[in-house]
């Protein structure tokens, strides 16, 4: 039950910060086997999902210390296809050119996305898909909010000139 | 008309953070309403699509395609596996050949075998014929069955004691 609800949410955080969908299952998977082992730690001080992604988080600084040369490196040579995605926006799209629109503005954030330094990925990705709290992005990437607020004005400003919308 | 709201305000607004001055703003400007509405809905088509990949990505694992595995086993154990079950299928031939023969030839064993058989038959046909003529003598009324009669009387009583009499 653990695994199958924040499974998903894990390992969309890790392959759009990482760019590498092989690698992200790899960290999910090492993530939830190091939950698993540490389950009797985990005091209920913070959210389930808190404590995952922080876990992960400290999981992909691991392989991070392991490849550095190629780990962000590899963002671009594996890169993601959200074509499949698309039938899961054709149910939730009215009429066929909303549903060609939504499709074109998802691939524009996420070519925004690339444009992003990790960290501003994982903050970004933290807080407008999964919608976590400044506090809780903070204290799950171990930034000071300050430095959580700077990363998520800067992405911002990115994805905003990406989409065409900067002023 | 104030400046049109920074990236930094947008972001604030999108991330709930706005004060104010940017509420007021976006109260007074269509456009930077629009703009705020626009990134909104960016933002919440990646946020399906990205979900939907992740989901089918999870989907598409091994551990969910119980079938990925045989097709892996065709491929490259096929020879082997055929061999295998060829194998076996001649061995159970023979196996049955060998064992049939031996019953032929002990015909006494045979004979003793079937004169057991038909006793037992006509033992069960005895007992199975006292059952039924105990259940004919039985009024077995759903009313009465249920224990709803106002007579008092157990018909699974009568039941029992009647298969227990009959010889």
């Amino acid at each position: 039950m653990l695994v199958s609800t924040h499974r998903a949410r894990l390992l969309r955080l890790v392959t759009f910060s990482t760019g590498d969908q092989d690698l992200a299952e790899t960290v999910v998977q090492d993530c939830f086997l190091k939950a698993y082992r540490a389950r009797e730690s985990f005091r209920g001080d913070c959210s389930v999902s808190t404590w995952l992604y922080t876990i992960a988080l400290n999981v992909m600084r691991d392989y991070q210390r392991l490849q550095k040369p190629h780990f962000w490196k590899s963002a671009g040579l594996t890169a993601v296809d959200l074509t499949d995605a698309r039938s899961a926006l054709a149910s939730q799209e009215p009429s066929p050119e909303t549903r060609m629109l939504a499709a074109e503005q998802a691939n524009r954030v996420q070519l925004a996305l690339k444009s992003l330094s990790p960290k501003q990925r994982i903050v970004f990705i933290m807080r407008f898909l999964d919608e976590m709290e400044l506090q809780e992005i903070s204290a799950t990437t171990g930034m000071p909010l300050s430095t959580v607020k700077t990363h998520i004005r800067r992405a911002m400003k990115a994805v905003r000139s990406r989409l065409g919308g900067a002023q | 008309m104030t400046p049109h709201l920074t990236d930094e305000q947008v972001a604030d607004s999108l991330s709930g953070e706005s004060v104010k001055t940017t509420e007021t703003h976006l109260a007074e400007c269509a456009a930077c309403r629009g703009e705020i509405d626009r990134l909104r809905a960016s933002l919440r088509a990646f946020d399906q699509a990205s979900m939907a990949w992740s989901e089918a990505r999870i989907g598409s694992e091994p551990g969910s395609k119980p079938d990925r595995g045989f097709s892996r086993m065709q491929s490259s154990w096929r020879p082997l596996a055929a061999g295998t079950l060829a194998a076996t299928a001649i061995a159970f031939a023979l196996l049955f050949t060998v064992h049939h023969r031996r019953l032929s030839a002990d015909g006494n064993v045979r004979a003793s075998n079937i004169s057991d058989s038909t006793a037992e038959i006509e033992r069960d046909n005895l007992l199975l014929r006292a059952i039924d003529e105990e259940l004919d003598s039985l009024d077995l009324s759903p009313s009465k069955m249920y224990g709803i009669s106002s007579s008092g009387d157990d018909p699974y009583a009568r039941r029992r004691s009647g298969l227990r009499s009959t010889p």
